[in-house]
Parts: structure tokens; sequence; C-alpha cells
């Protein structure tokens, strides 16, 4: 197994399926691995999944996702004794949980945006940051249970995702307005809560997500709004940064941006935000329970 | 079994009409007091599930599930029944469970049931079995914790209370002054600032004084004046909710923002009974507004030009409680969400 | 004239072994006059009624002097302090007479270490001395003069509407001899003691103190009895009942127990001669001042030892109580519950126990003004409430005692009104203690006093005076208030929810001239069930035409989210920039940074006080309990709190914002930050000199 395939079938996943969420399609990428490529013993499989994670995270893609679901993914296949005769019992058995799983996290999103209805009341002021899939699910739920509402999008450079979320907005007949991302401070007084997704989650309970999230939550707790964080609960991580600096490197930045070596004095992609030293007005939604904590 | 699933089977005549009779009871006053309508709740589904037509898990589910609506419908800022119904779903389950021989400690799908009940997750309930004696038993339990939980909450109070320090406590709650008196020879002195309702604060005055409390009485004006003096907030209140957050009577937030600027922690009373699953999304979703010549009598001239509001209710925010006394224990408010899973299914959050 | 004349060489011939010469007599009533007239004027405070003019030479004075050398303090002030309550039975035991023997001290409050060795002190001893012989000697004769007099005061009780003035004067006689009997006695009694007190031992001291302390007593109690015989007959009511209050401040400040003390007495007046009524006052008034000196040494004596102050306020009491002379004396428990020991402790320092019944105490003097009277007893009813409303009452009361003010011969126009100020202005605060606004118009009337040229006459003094105080009505409450309301108004934009608490006249105007002006904006009125001053406002507001509505102050969180701006008045700024006002506004601005609504507080710049406050406990006024209850509800189970000792009502009146809770203060000069008040009172200050 090569790691350009790997890589391949990963981005393949990506381009296909517009809608699906990084964490899926690399647990969707495990899968295929598992079903396309033979091996003998449960020692080689672990090998190939591993490097197929480490192919994953060369791809240019958020790789907070795709390692804390990666991760998630091993523990659940893996997680009781296979006491079984032979090996491809085994895989069979693993492949069904993988199954399981998968679909399990399917659904997440639409049991994510139900239980997010109930905050979006009629006539509210949203501020969002950058594109979040789930946030964007919200919203269109909301849209469906006949909510009127607006929301403030951020710009959210560099890459201007938060323009395409607009698009999507407008085009679902929500009345959606884009700001600059220094804008934030000025236009907090006027909304009603402030939702954003996560890219991941902190043991220590604080969230990793684009940057510039993190001066939003600051002048939302100044001027105490509430501050939603939507996401599926395979983004939980393990890892307890104690500060930004002490976030793992390939969180922050994109792979290609590492490995040309230029991001001494660049801005990392995204940041951190740790909502449980500074601020208490954050609800967060899994889909499962906590079970880590 | 998601709530949104199974069809919500009609009660028999004899169901409704319990749940009637239930309903006017507490709506014309006959039933006050949380405790009193904790326990009358769960009589009245012992009552409904003894009377039960078919005993298997499902049906009894429904059945209380049924029931839960009806009342939730007609109450639906009695906070208290919706919890007490929720946790005789939670027996049930649990009994279900027990037979179905699955660990019933993780409720809810989470990943280790999921793999643990792999094959099996959509549990096809044994409708041999009758249920009702051990939710019987489960039910007895819990009437039996709903008695035990005043004392087992007034049994802390020589822990938090001690002589001398003056506890700030508001508006008229019978829980909170069996706390202070539960406090023994710890005498403390009691700041008790009147609610909206005043008689009640005076009563209350009047009885702890005379068992020997130091009371002193103000007006409800005066809490940011005092405050600084004040050693301990402690409070009652209606329904503790998730995340930590507080509803209580009005006027209750002015006092824990006033406790937060001098840094005085806040103390809330709150037995599990109280516990509820539900968030306040908007702040005034449990709110209601009482008549509003508690504010302003109909007799004065201005009341024909004005518009006078009169809450019943206020939401304290998570941050403005600092401990939360529990049958169990003390807590703070984050780590309500714990409780409410021991005590609730995630399933049931919504009847 | 010379009845008296005739008495006092009586008096003179009978005690003194060597005559006094016409013109030693003379120098001798000079000197009393001289002393007796600075006495007087150091006490204005007490003798309020009297008329700046010199005593007329009808009446004669005797010094007693404390007699004795004295080192320690204590007991000096002790011996001042029974001379003084000596002096009191003295000349409550005859007051029909116009020439009594008044004993007034030579020194009044401080210097009562030291003895003035007079001419006058050095006779007196000389005298006294002789006296204390004779005394001893005559033993048995002070029973039967106490015989006599008492079958004179039967014989005189009979005889009750016709007193002839010879069984006065013989009574009189009898009773000056035998009152100073009383006093050689004790001053012997007393010159033993400093003889004991001398040597060094305090211990001894002490008890030797005790012994002729109580000695003393029942010698003073034996006289009491006797003048309470010869009083009942010519009860002087209002005498006692300035005693009373006297005695009332007295024991507040110093007893802090509950003293069962007496209440009401009857009037009764005997059809007395106008002559007799003015003697009355005279004796009511040296007595005041007298009590007055006592209550000063009784506060001495206590601050440098307890032990000791508690003998004598035994004896001090014992004779009030006995001298509190009425045929029937009603004793009311006065419900003294004291608001120490278990209750709240935290308002002792400005513990004023609302008594309803202090309003009836008043001293009446008849020098103040109706106006200042008037005044006095609508603060303390409250029927004149809000820091602007007191103000100008305030103003308009002085206006009217300036214009009535009748300026006595020989005094310098300032003197004597400032004097007259003084005067009503101790009456008026102790009627309620003044707000910020008063005592800073009280400065400026007094600025401008001192402004007045030295021989100004009086009309244009007069004219200038209250045109002064109208100007001061124009340009800081009127001017201020228009300036005010302007500034405001441009914050309030269409749409808005204005919240307020409570009610300020300014506030009021603000809104009402908004309204006037065209912004459509709501208000919401919040008031507090105890204090119907929210309701005010919201009746001037209606009138107005403003929409309104009502809330509970427990309805602040409820109705905050949709309010765009809280607009609050205040009672007085304080230097550190914090706000004085009704109770409740710092419940009101800690909401409303709850919710991040911006505060504004309307204080015009005289009511910039150079006060210090950071809360609610140094300074404040604590209100009727009794409106905690509710009235409208018979039934209310706090209606007897007073007889549980377990349980109190507190009633605040202020309460103090912090200036990180408001987000500005409007005045007429600008709109600051609330920090910047130091500032602000600093230019004021140099403004207008004070």
């Amino acid at each position: 197994m090569k790691k350009e395939e790997v890589q391949e079938i990963f981005l393949k996943i990506l381009r296909e399926e517009e809608d699906v969420s990084v964490g899926v399609a690399a647990i969707k990428t495990l899968l295929t691995v598992i079903e396309n490529y033979k091996v003998a013993t449960v020692r080689e499989l672990d090998l190939n999944l591993q490097l197929a994670v480490d192919a994953m995270r060369h791809c240019d893609q958020p790789v907070t996702a795709i390692s804390s679901g990666c991760e998630l993914f091993m523990r659940f296949i893996t997680f009781a004794k296979l006491d079984v005769k032979s090996f491809e019992e085994c895989e069979q058995i693993m492949l069904q949980r993988g199954r399981i799983f998968l679909d399990t996290l399917l659904e997440a999103r639409g049991k994510v945006a139900k239980q997010s209805l109930p905050f979006i009341s009629d006539g509210c002021k949203i501020l969002t940051h950058s594109r979040s899939r789930v946030v964007l699910a919200a919203m269109l739920e909301a849209v469906k249970a006949n909510k009127r509402f607006q929301v403030f999008v951020t710009y959210s450079s560099p890459d201007n995702s938060g323009k395409r979320m607009h698009k999507e907005l407008v085009a679902a007949g929500i009345e959606a307005t884009l700001i600059l991302d220094s804008a934030v401070g000025y236009i907090m007084e006027q909304v009603d809560i402030v939702m954003i997704g996560a890219e991941g989650i902190t043991e220590s309970g604080g969230i990793i997500n684009k940057i510039g999230t993190y001066c939003l939550a600051m002048s939302a707790s100044e001027l105490k709004r509430p501050v939603y964080v939507l996401t599926e609960s395979f983004k939980f991580s393990r890892i307890y940064p104690l500060n930004q600096q002490d976030i793992p490197i390939e969180f922050k930045y994109l792979s290609s941006v590492i490995a040309s070596g230029g991001f001494g004095e660049a801005t990392p992609f995204s940041g951190l935000y740790t909502p449980c030293i500074h601020y208490s007005t954050l609800y967060r939604f899994g889909h499962f329970d906590t079970f880590r904590r | 079994m998601s709530p949104l699933e199974g069809n919500l089977q009609d009660l028999d005549e004899k169901s409704i009409e319990n749940i009637v009779k239930f309903v006017s009871d507490i709506r014309t006053g006959k039933l006050q007091g949380s405790n009193k309508i904790a326990v009358a709740t769960v009589t009245l589904l012992e009552q409904i599930i003894t009377d039960a037509s078919n005993t298997s898990a499902l049906f009894l589910v429904n059945a209380v599930r049924a029931t839960g609506r009806r009342i939730t419908k007609a109450l639906p800022h009695e906070l208290i029944a919706a919890n007490m119904v929720r946790r005789v779903l939670r027996a049930i389950r649990d009994e279900q469970r027990a037979l179905a021989n699955q660990s019933s400690e993780y409720s809810g799908d989470s990943l280790q049931r999921l793999v643990l009940a792999a094959p099996s997750r959509r549990a096809t309930l044994p409708s041999h079995h009758d249920l009702r004696e051990p939710i019987r038993d489960h039910i007895a339990e819990l009437l039996g914790e709903l008695e035990a939980s005043t004392s087992a909450i007034c049994g802390q109070a020589k822990e938090h209370i001690h002589t001398d320090e003056l506890i700030l406590t508001y508006g008229s709650s019978n829980l909170v002054e069996k706390f202070l008196k539960a406090s023994g020879t710890n005498k403390p002195k009691l700041l008790l600032v009147e609610g909206p309702q005043h008689s009640e604060s005076a009563a209350m005055a009047t009885r702890l004084s005379s068992q020997g409390v130091s009371v002193t009485l103000v007006n409800g004006a005066a809490v940011g004046a005092l405050m600084p003096r004040v050693n301990k907030v402690v409070i009652g209140v209606r329904s503790t909710l998730a995340g930590g957050a507080v509803l209580g009577e009005a006027g209750l937030l002015a006092v824990t923002t006033a406790a937060r600027h001098y840094s005085v922690p806040v103390v809330v009373l709150s037995p599990l009974y109280k516990l509820s699953p539900l968030h306040s999304c908007d702040h005034t979703h449990f709110n209601a507004l009482a008549p509003p010549y508690t504010a302003m009598p109909y007799m004065s001239g201005e009341s024909a030009l004005t518009q006078v509001y009169a809450p019943m209710c206020d939401f304290v925010p998570p941050d403005h409680v600092t401990l939360f006394i529990t049958n169990l224990g003390g807590s703070s408010p984050s780590y309500i969400y714990r409780l409410l899973s021991e005590l609730y299914d995630p399933n049931d959050y919504q009847i | 004239m010379e009845g008296q004349h005739k008495l006092f060489n009586n008096y003179l011939r009978a005690h003194c072994k060597t005559k006094l010469t016409a013109s030693q007599r003379r120098r001798l009533r000079r000197k009393t006059l001289k002393s007796s007239k600075d006495c007087k004027s150091k006490d204005t405070e007490v003798c309020n009624g009297k008329k700046n003019h010199i005593v007329p030479n009808g009446e004669l004075y005797l010094n007693v002097s404390p007699i004795l050398p004295l080192n320690i303090i204590n007991s000096s002030n002790k011996i001042v302090e029974l001379n003084t309550k000596l002096c009191d039975t003295l000349n409550c035991s005859s007051p029909l007479t116009k020439n009594k023997i008044v004993v007034s001290n030579m020194e009044p409050s401080s210097e009562a270490g030291l003895s003035l060795k007079s001419r006058d002190d050095v006779k007196a001893a000389r005298e006294a001395k002789k006296l204390a012989k004779q005394a001893k000697k005559k033993g048995t004769t002070e029973i039967q003069t106490k015989s006599e007099t008492q079958k004179l005061t039967t014989q005189k009780g009979q005889d009750l509407k016709n007193p002839s003035v010879d069984e006065v004067d013989r009574a009189e006689k009898e009773n000056k001899e035998k009152s100073l009997h009383m006093i050689k006695e004790i001053k012997s009694k007393l010159s033993d003691a400093v003889v004991h007190a001398s040597s060094k031992d305090v211990s001894n001291v002490t008890v030797a103190e005790n012994l002729t302390v109580n000695d003393v007593v029942n010698t003073l109690k034996d006289i009491v009895n006797v003048a309470k015989n010869v009083e009942s007959v010519t009860a002087i009511v209002k005498a006692m009942d300035v005693q009373k209050q006297v005695k009332n401040e007295v024991k507040k400040q110093t007893i802090n127990e509950k003293t069962p003390d007496v209440g009401e007495k009857k009037m009764e007046s005997d059809g007395k001669s106008k002559a007799e009524l003015k003697a009355e006052r005279r004796a009511k008034q040296e007595a005041q001042r007298a009590a007055k000196q006592a209550q000063q040494q009784a506060k001495e004596v206590q601050q440098k030892s307890n032990v000791k102050t508690e003998q004598i306020k035994e004896p001090g009491k014992k004779e009030d109580v006995a001298k509190e002379k009425s045929p029937k004396p009603k004793l009311i428990e006065k419900k003294v519950k004291s608001q120490s020991s278990q209750k709240c402790n935290w308002f002792q320092h400005l513990h004023t126990e609302h008594d309803k019944e202090a309003l009836r105490d008043l001293a009446i003097n008849s020098n103040l003004h109706p106006a200042v009277i008037k005044l006095g007893v609508q603060l303390a009813s409250h029927v004149v409430t809000g820091s602007n409303a007191r103000c100008i009452a305030l103003l308009d009361a002085l206006k009217k005692m300036v214009r009535d003010y009748s300026l006595p011969a020989k005094t310098e126009f300032a003197r004597g009104l400032e004097a007259q100020l003084a005067a009503s202005l101790s009456f008026l605060w102790r009627m309620r203690a003044p707000s910020a606004s008063q005592v800073n118009a009280i400065k400026h009337f007094r600025h401008q006093l001192t402004q007045l040229p030295n021989n100004v006459d009086e009309f244009d003094a007069k004219k200038k005076l209250q045109e002064e105080m109208d100007r001061y009505i124009r340009e800081q409450i009127d001017m201020a208030g228009e300036a005010i309301s302007i500034a405001v108004r441009n914050k309030i934009s269409n749409g808005d929810n204005i919240l307020t608490y409570g009610c300020s006249s300014l506030i009021e105007r603000i809104l009402r001239e908004s309204h006037e002006a065209g912004v459509q904006y709501r208000a919401v009125v919040v008031g507090n069930r105890v204090s119907h001053s929210a309701r005010e406002m919201l009746r001037r507001l209606i009138a107005a035409g403003v929409s309104c509505s009502y809330v509970d102050i427990s309805a602040l969180s409820f109705v905050m989210k949709s309010i765009n701006k809280v607009l609050l008045g205040a009672n007085a700024l304080l230097v550190n920039g914090s706000v004085l006002g009704a109770v409740g506004t710092l419940q009101a601005a800690l909401v409303a940074r709850a919710h991040n609504v911006p505060v504004l507080v309307a204080c015009e710049t005289h009511k910039f006080s150079d006060r210090v406050q950071t809360d609610a406990f140094v300074y404040n006024e604590i209100g009727d309990p009794e409106a905690l209850i509710d009235k409208s509800d018979e039934n209310s189970l706090l209606k007897d709190w007073r007889s549980n000792p377990n349980l109190n009502l507190l009633n605040l009146t202020y309460d103090v914002t912090p200036a990180s809770l408001v987000t500005a203060v409007v005045t007429e000069l600008a709109i600051l930050p609330c920090t910047s008040a130091p500032v602000v009172l600093r230019f004021k200050t140099s403004e207008y000199g004070m």
C-alpha cells in the first residue's frame, strides 16, 4: 500500500461527496483500506492503518479532525477482545463495527442540528465565523422549522471561506450579511448569540478552530453574549494544550506550509480557543455522551 | 427507543381521569410545595402502571410517556412533574435492560454500548415478563428518596453554616428554613430579603425568629447595599437546569449579581428531584407573569394608563452559582450534567 | 426690687460673719453678672430662647466654684456634676421667685480641674468652711427644717389658690437655708473625699468616693423629696420636658441599656402670673444650661473610667427619676429596643431610633421662626423629600427667617443672624440629617453672610441675602436642570426604552421635556414596595403624557433585556466618584451592567459633596421599620416584631453605587465620567470661595 494511493482515495472521497466532513472522509478511507488491502495479521493491519493516517495528514486538509476521528475509529474497532479463531473473522468483525461507527457518525450532524433548534429563536441575530458544515446544517434545520433569523458571517481570511458560507446561506433564503473579521467587536452588541463550529475539542475543554475565533469569543464574553459550539463528538481529541504555543504544529498549519518551512512568521491556520478559562457561556453539543470525561 | 418513535397510545379512561384530577389540584393550589408535587406525580404514575393492561416494557414506557406529555402540556412550568416522569421512565428502562442482561451503567447510545450491544441494539423485549413488581420497587425507592431528600440536605447544614456568619437568603423557601434550623449549635445571623411575595417572607422571618435564629428582614431593594457584609448567600430554587443554571424567584438574578460583584459565595439547595435536563435557551422560556397587582395595586389611579409586569421566575446563569447542595452532597455547577446522566435517560429529555 | 435686696441682705447677714460694704456688694454683683453672661453666651444651643440682651439687675447670682484645689480630674468632674445637679434641684425647688439663687459653675466644660482663684471664690470658700462647721454642730436642725418645710408644703397645698407672698417668702427662705445647709454638708463631705482622694492609691479613692458619693446621694435624695413636695403645687411641665429631653440625649449617648423613662406628664397650670411664668422660663433655661454642662461632664467622666461613671450614673439616674415631678407620673415603658446586642450592629454608629414620639419632644423654643419649625416637621415626617425639594424648602424657610429677623441692639447683623441660623439649623438637622444639597446651600449662604460689609444697613443686607438665595435656586437648580435636560435629550433616541428607578425631580423633568420635544420613547419605572416614590414618579410622568410601564424591583432582570438606557437620579455625588442614591439604585446599576446597558446618572453640581463613602454602611439613614410591614394586611405576622428579641426590621434609605458601574454623570457643565467628580468639586469651591 502506498501513501499516494491512500491520499488519492481520501481526496477522491472529499471531491465526490460535497458535504462530507474531513473526519468522516478519513474514516471512510480507513474502512476502504481495511477492505481493499488484505493483510494476514492484526499487526500488519494496524501498521497499514497508521500509514494511511499519516498519509492523510499530509494532504493539506485540517489535521485535527483527521487525527481525532481516526484515533476514535481505531479504538472503536479494536475495543473488545477479539477472541476469534481466524484473522478473516476478526477482519470481518472490525469491518462491521467500522460500518456501524460510520453510520452513527453520518447521523451525527443531523442530530446536532436538531438539538440546536431551540437555541435559535425567532428574530434573533446570529454571528458565525468562517464556514462550518454543522452550523450550516443547524441553520437549514431552523429554516425548515420556519424560523426567521439574521446571520452575520465573517470573511475569515486567508481563505475567505466565510464567503462560501454566505453564499450557501443566501441560497437557502436566510438573511445573511458578510462582515470583516475586524468588525466583530463592532457588530457584537447587535447580535444575540454566537454560533461556531469546531475542528477539534481538547481535553481541557477548549476548542480548536479557524483563526480569529479567539478574538470573537473574547469580545462575546465581554458583552455577555452566549457562545454555542456545534460539533460532532468524534472531534474530541486527547491533547491538552496549555496555551497557543502548546498545540501540535500540524494542527495549526497546513501540511504544505509546514513542509515548505515557512511557518515561522506566518499566522496559523487554526488557533486555540479556550472557553473553560475565560468564558463561561459555552454550551457544548455532542451527539454522544461525553464518555471521555 | 427514541422518543420520536413508537405510537402515542391513548390512555384508558381511568388514567386520564387521574391525570386531570392531578393537574387541577396543582392549578387550584390544593397541591403546593415542590416535594408534595413530586410525590403526587410519582403516586399518579404508579397508579397508571398498576392499572396498565399490558405489562410489557414497551407498553409501560409508552403509557408513562403519554402521561408525561399530557402533564407537560397542561403544566408547562411544572418542571418537577416532568422530572418525575423521566425518573419513572428511567426506572422502567433499567428494569428492561437488567432483564435483557445488559449493563445499565451507561445509558444512551454511548460508543461502548454500541460496541457491546452491537448485534442487538434495538432491544426486543421479552414480553412475558411482568415488569410491574420490580418497577414498583423502584418507585418505592424513589418515594423514599423524595421523603429523605430534605433531611439529606439539612444534614449537611453544619458543614456550611457557622456561628455568627451572616447568611443572606432571598424570598421564602421551606428548604432554606429547615436548613438553617438544622444548623443546630452553630447560630448564624440571617438576613432575610423580601421576595416578591412579601407575606411569605414575613411568615418565614417570624417562624425562624421564634425558633431562636436572629433574623433581620429587609426590603428587596437593599440587597446591593448590604451585600458587602454578607458571608454567604443560601437560596432555594424552583428548579435546576442543565449546565448548572437555576430558575428561581423573581429578583434572584439581582441578588446573585450583587453576590458575584462582592465575591460572596452563592450556595443553592437543590434536591435531586428539582434537577431538570432542559436548557433554558431563551431565558424567558420557563417564565410566566404573575398577576400585576403584586407590583402595583389595582386601586391606584395610574394603573389604568400603564403596563405593569410582574414576572414569576428569574433565570440565573451557572457562573453565578458557587455550589449546589443536593441529596448526594455538594457539587459544582459544571458537574450537574453528570448527575443528570445518572438520573435520566437521554432519550427522555424530550418527553 | 426692694424685697429682693432685703432677702439678699438677710441671707448675707445670716451666714456671713463679716458684713459686706455696699461697694463690695456692687463689685460682687458685677463680677457675677459678667461671669454668668459669659456662661450664657457659650451655651447658646441650650439657652436658645434667650434674647441677646443683658440680664436685668434683678437677678443675683452667687458663684459657687469648685472650692477645693483639685488635682484629680475625675473627682472634680464628678463634684462639678454633682454641683450642677444640685443647682438643678435648687432651681426647681424655688421656681416662683424672681430672685432665685442660681448656682452656676465658673468652669463650664473642660477646665474642671482648675479652680479660678478669684476673690469671690476665696470668699465663698471661706464662707463655705464656716457653714460646714456650723452644719456639723447643727446636725439636728436639718431634720427640723425639713419637717418644717414639709408642714409648710402641706399648708401650701391647702392654700393652693392663694399663695401669699409672705408664705412664699418664708417657704423660700427656709428652702434656701435648708439647701445651703445641704451645700455645706456636701462640701464638707467632698472635702473629705478629696482629702482621701489626694492619696495616690486609686482604688482607695474609688472606695472612699463611693462611700461619700453614696452619702451625698442620700442627702440629695432628701433634698429632692422636699423639693418634690413643693413642686407638686406648681408643676412646671415645660421645664421638666426640657430637662427630660436633655437628659434623654445624655442617656442615649451614655447609657446603652434599656432604661425606663418617664413619658408624658400632665400639664398643670394653676393660674400663674406672668412674672411667675417668666421666672419659670428662666429657671428652665438655666436648668437646660446646667444639664447641658452635666451632660458634657458626664460624657467626659464616662470616657475616663466606666466603673466610676457607673456609680455616678446611678445617683444621676435616680435623681432624674425622682426629679421628674408630676402628681401622677405615667411611666410609659419607652421601647428602647436599642439595636445593639443581638440585632444589626452594623448601623449602631448611625442609630437613630425612628420614633414618632421624638417629634413631640421638640424643644419648644419660642425663638425659632415658625417657618423653620414647620420645615422641621415636614422633613421629619417625610412630607418634603427629594434632594432638590429639601434644598429649596430650606432656602425658602431661611428667606422667611431673614425677612422677619429683628436685629437686636448693638449686634452686628452678620453675627446675630449667624447665631439665629445656627439655632435653626441645629433644630432642623435634629429633625432629619442634612442632604448634600442642603449642606452646600448653607455653605453658600454663610459665605454670602461673610461677604456682607461690616456696617451694612439691615434692610439692605436682608435684601441682598434674599436675592442671593433666589439666585442660587435659579442658577443651581433651575438652570442646571434645564442644561442637563437638553444634554440627556440628545442621548435619547426614538424608540428607546428608558428605565428609571424611584423618584427624582430632575429625571422627571428630563423625561417630560424630552417628551414635549417630540422624542418617542417608552419609560419603564421601577419601584419598590416600601417607598412609594416610584408611584409618585409614575403619576407625574403619566400626567405629562409619557407612555410608561411599571415594574417592581424584583422584575429588573426581566425587563433589562429590552432596555436601551438607564437613567438614575442621585442624592449626592461623592468625592471618590460614587453615587449616593435611594436604596435600590445599586441593584439597578448592577443588573444594567450585567446586561451591558449604559447607566446615566443625572446630577446637578450643587449636589456634589466632599464626603467619601465606599459602601452603604459608612453613612446611611435608617428609615421607619414599620414601613416594611404590609399595612393592608391586618394579620401581618410582623406586627409585634418589637417584642421578639430575635426579629429585626431594617429599612435603609440610601445606598452607594461605585463609579465602575456608572457609565456617565450628566451635569450642567458637561457629561463626565464618574471619577471626575473631585475635579468639579474643586472648580466649584474656587468659584464660590467656599
